[in-house]
């Protein structure tokens, strides 16, 4: 009785100061509830005032901002731009329309950025539009395609002498291994070219292929035959390849793509018209699905090139000029090869380079 | 809470509890309801502000198209009112653009923001070139500053859009967020407005009851005491010194004195009581002592009128021995008859004795000698009826009435100290110890007595003198053996008149 009179009491006790135990715990949870609003708050708000300021502010322009290559490039040149206390920005996609890089080069000059980096062409108007950025002072790094009539700062690229070469080996390794299965015949083979380039860089390349085959006794068995391919208008490459499948009465045995978007829709192309082993392709840089139609052996190979590092190469070439007044002419991006053995050691990382 | 707190607490007066407990919840409430408020608030101006980029960047938009169509009305018209309209929208749109920020950032909106000043600082460049070659009349060149105005007209127009779309997107994004945290918020409230509202019953519950339960269990003891069961009335706990604290305490000092009245009551009661009783008893032996008379005597009127009549008729004859005895025997039963008092004075009971002896000498021819002692001044002094009497008709009955030598009764009457003696001292046969002893515990039984006796015994004798004395006599018989007499000795208190 005692004990449970006991116990009544101290249950009282407690009672009794329970509203008051209360209150606080409302309190603290009041206040625990008024910080992690603001947490989250903040955490939505402070984005904008988080955003890291830089002393540059470079645009790259390309032909086609969405395409991995450029993806790639535009990585790599960021991550060298920040090194430098720098922003690279791909205008073209974050405007709702889709802008020619003339639209992009005046966007560029007008907004008066540090620096541009343009994919250019020897169009008359790329010239005017990098001399009018000169005028500006605004330094211009030309990538992969130059305009060697304006007075752009430093011109980065792969050697075509070198990817010609490269190309003219595959070849010839294609033509070895058709031999060893007894395929002697004369092979055609098809060089899928840009139209819009105008430069020698194309023609460099096509004699480099040529030389490395007739050193290696090949010239008798093969057939070149160069076809340019609209690139420009929207469509028209993938338009173009079909055309060739479909009107030509004979169909080359090897197919030499001196792109990624012409390597992607030759291979579509392959598989569609159910070509797969009738043509050979080589094609060029690399995608997830270039990769994966080498494994399964649609296509040969693929001359790919180091794109991040091409990126770097244009902010280097930026910063090197912001800071001296002068920059490189000229800057050799490494060229690599991926074919099944490379994929198969392990990817792409680790291929060939070759010179 | 700290004990010290709660004593203080405890020390308070309802009143100013109650205010305590009231004021508490209304702060609380208050806090509560503030802070609910700043939230709510500060979440509603946060909404306000999110789309407020995309009201500004329309601002700029609107801006821009004016600029662009005064240049254009200027450029067709070139009146004067359409060149203050330009100059108007040039001064709108220069303020407006002049919010934006300018830096590079990491931010692609915050660039494109960056990127649309500078972009504007060019259009406005060249608008006014527009203008200014207009005015100039300088047609060529009006011409292409205005097609290149036009063509960055667009480019800003994209880039606003752009921009504002992008804006909207993430704005959309930290509105879903605010609008969350406002229904988060919403049900946070009514968690703690249900939670505030338990408190402030469980609270309210606690404190009445504090107040209650004191006063049921004070109802409870007072009902227990109105029941009678004041043994189970403990004393009831007190917890506080509020205004029932003060009327608890003066409860149980009410129970502790109750006990002590009761018992001084009950004792008042019992002493009434014995009084009562001791009276009822005296007057019992009284009656008892006159009935065994008034049975041993057939008709004493007739007897003492008889013996009156026979006085008158020995006078008459000048018999006076006759006279005086027959005057005597009267005297003895009218004494006996008007006992209707249980007090007489010594000297009456002595004049009773006297009356019984020359009685008794009469009869027996004067064999007895009764010799009296007497202090005059004790003659007041107030005895029982019939007490002295008794004792003599005893010492003549069993002390002398056998002897062969002259028998003697002696009665003293003397003070010792502050009492007053009476001795009644016969020399007849004596008694042994042992007789005494039986003697004094009342062993003798009536039916020893000799028809000779009034009937009333020593034992009546003793209870009444106990009685009338409370104990405060002394009532001795003393013998000095067989053949040498007995002495009855009475020592009773004396009391001045």
């Amino acid at each position: 009785m005692k004990k449970r009179n006991g116990w009544k009491e101290k249950a009282g006790k407690i009672a009794q100061i329970l509203p008051f135990y209360l209150l606080a715990a409302l309190m603290v949870i009041m206040c625990v509830f008024y910080f992690h609003m603001r947490k989250r708050e903040s955490q939505v708000l402070q984005k904008v005032q988080d955003a890291e300021e830089y002393s540059s502010y470079y645009m790259m322009i390309t032909n086609d901002d969405s395409l991995p290559f450029w993806q790639n490039a535009y990585a790599g040149a960021l991550e060298e731009a920040q090194k430098a206390d720098a922003y690279i920005e791909m205008p073209g996609l974050n405007l709702e329309t889709d802008y020619d890089k003339r639209d992009l080069m005046k966007i560029a000059i007008d907004s008066k950025v540090d620096g541009i980096i343009v994919e250019a062409d020897e169009s008359a108007m790329m010239t005017e539009l990098i001399r009018e950025a000169e005028d500006n002072g605004i330094p211009v790094v030309t990538v992969l395609e130059d305009n060697t009539q304006a007075g752009r700062q430093s011109y980065v690229s792969i050697s075509y002498y070198n990817l010609g070469r490269e190309y003219g080996n595959q070849l010839c390794d294609i033509i070895r291994e058709k031999q060893v299965k007894g395929y002697g015949s004369r092979q055609n083979v098809m060089v899928l070219l840009d139209a819009e380039r105008a430069d020698t860089s194309q023609s460099i390349l096509l004699a480099s292929m040529q030389e490395v085959i007739d050193g290696e006794g090949l010239g008798n068995l093969v057939q070149i035959e160069a076809v340019p391919v609209q690139s420009g208008s929207a469509f028209a490459a993938e338009e173009a390849i079909r055309d060739i499948f479909m009107t030509r009465d004979t169909l080359p045995d090897v197919m030499i793509c001196l792109n990624e978007q012409n390597t992607t829709c030759v291979y579509q192309a392959v598989v569609d018209y159910n070509k797969v082993g009738d043509i050979e392709i080589v094609g060029y840089y690399e995608s997830d699905m270039i990769r994966s139609a080498i494994r399964k052996d649609i296509i040969h190979s693929s001359v790919t090139l180091d794109t991040k590092q091409m990126g770097r190469y244009c902010v280097d070439a930026l910063t090197e000029y912001q800071e001296s007044g002068y920059a490189n002419e000229y800057f050799a991006v490494d060229i690599s090869l991926l074919d099944a053995q490379t994929l198969g050691e392990g990817g792409a990382d680790d291929a060939q380079e070759t010179d | 809470m700290p004990k010290k707190l709660t004593d203080a607490f405890a020390a308070l007066s309802i009143r100013t509890k109650l205010i305590c407990v009231f004021v508490l919840m209304i702060l609380v409430m208050l806090l509560v309801n503030v802070f609910m408020y700043l939230n709510i608030n500060k979440i509603t101006v946060q909404l306000d502000e999110i789309y407020a980029d995309n009201v500004r960047l329309n601002a700029i938009a609107d801006a821009l198209d004016g600029l662009q169509s005064s240049m254009t009305s200027y450029l067709n018209t070139k009146t004067t009112d359409a060149m203050e309209e330009y100059y108007k929208n040039e001064q709108n749109y220069a303020d407006l653009i002049a919010g934006l920020q300018t830096k590079a950032t990491g931010d692609e909106l915050l660039l494109m923001e960056r990127n649309i000043h500078y972009m504007s600082e060019t259009y406005l460049t060249l608008t006014a070139d527009t203008i200014e070659a207009k005015r100039g009349r300088n047609v060529e060149k009006y011409k292409t500053y205005y097609d290149d105005a036009s063509q960055l007209y667009e480019y800003l127009q994209m880039y606003i859009l752009s921009l504002n779309n992008r804006r909207f997107r993430t704005n959309t994004g930290d509105y879903e967020v605010l609008s969350d945290s406002l229904q988060y918020l919403e049900m946070v409230s009514i968690f703690i407005f249900i939670a505030l509202t338990l408190c402030t019953l469980l609270m309210v519950v606690m404190f009445t009851r504090n107040i209650t339960k004191p006063l049921r269990k004070l109802s409870d003891a007072a009902y227990r005491v109105a029941n009678g069961e004041l043994d189970q009335a403990d004393m009831v706990e007190v917890h506080s010194m509020d205004e029932i604290g003060v009327v608890t305490v003066a409860f149980n000092r009410m129970l502790q004195s109750i006990p002590a009245y009761i018992n001084r009551l009950r004792e008042s009661l019992e002493k009434e009581r014995q009084m009562k009783e001791k009276e009822l008893l005296m007057e019992t032996h009284l009656k008892d002592a006159q009935l065994k008379y008034l049975q041993a005597q057939i008709n004493p009127h007739f007897l003492f009128n008889s013996l009156n009549a026979g006085a008158q008729l020995a006078m008459m004859e000048s018999a006076d021995r006759t006279y005086d005895y027959i005057q005597n025997m009267a005297a003895f039963f009218r004494y006996n008859i008007k006992k209707d008092h249980d007090e007489v004075t010594l000297e009456e009971e002595i004049r009773l004795v006297d009356n019984y002896i020359y009685i008794l000498n009469v009869r027996f021819s004067g064999e007895i000698h009764f010799e009296k002692k007497v202090d005059e001044s004790l003659l007041g002094v107030h005895i029982p009826s019939m007490l002295l009497q008794p004792i003599v008709e005893n010492s003549v009955n069993y002390g002398i009435r056998n002897i062969d030598w002259e028998g003697r009764i002696v009665l003293s009457v003397y003070r010792e100290e502050e009492k007053v003696c009476i001795s009644i001292k016969d020399n007849g046969v004596g008694m042994t110890e042992e007789r005494i002893a039986q003697v004094m515990q009342n062993c003798i039984s009536h039916q020893e007595d000799t028809g000779d006796s009034n009937g009333v015994g020593l034992n009546n004798v003793m209870e009444r003198l106990h009685l009338f004395f409370d104990g405060a006599e002394e009532f001795v018989m003393m013998s000095e053996g067989p053949g040498r007499g007995t002495e009855v000795v009475i020592r009773i208190p004396y009391l001045k008149m």
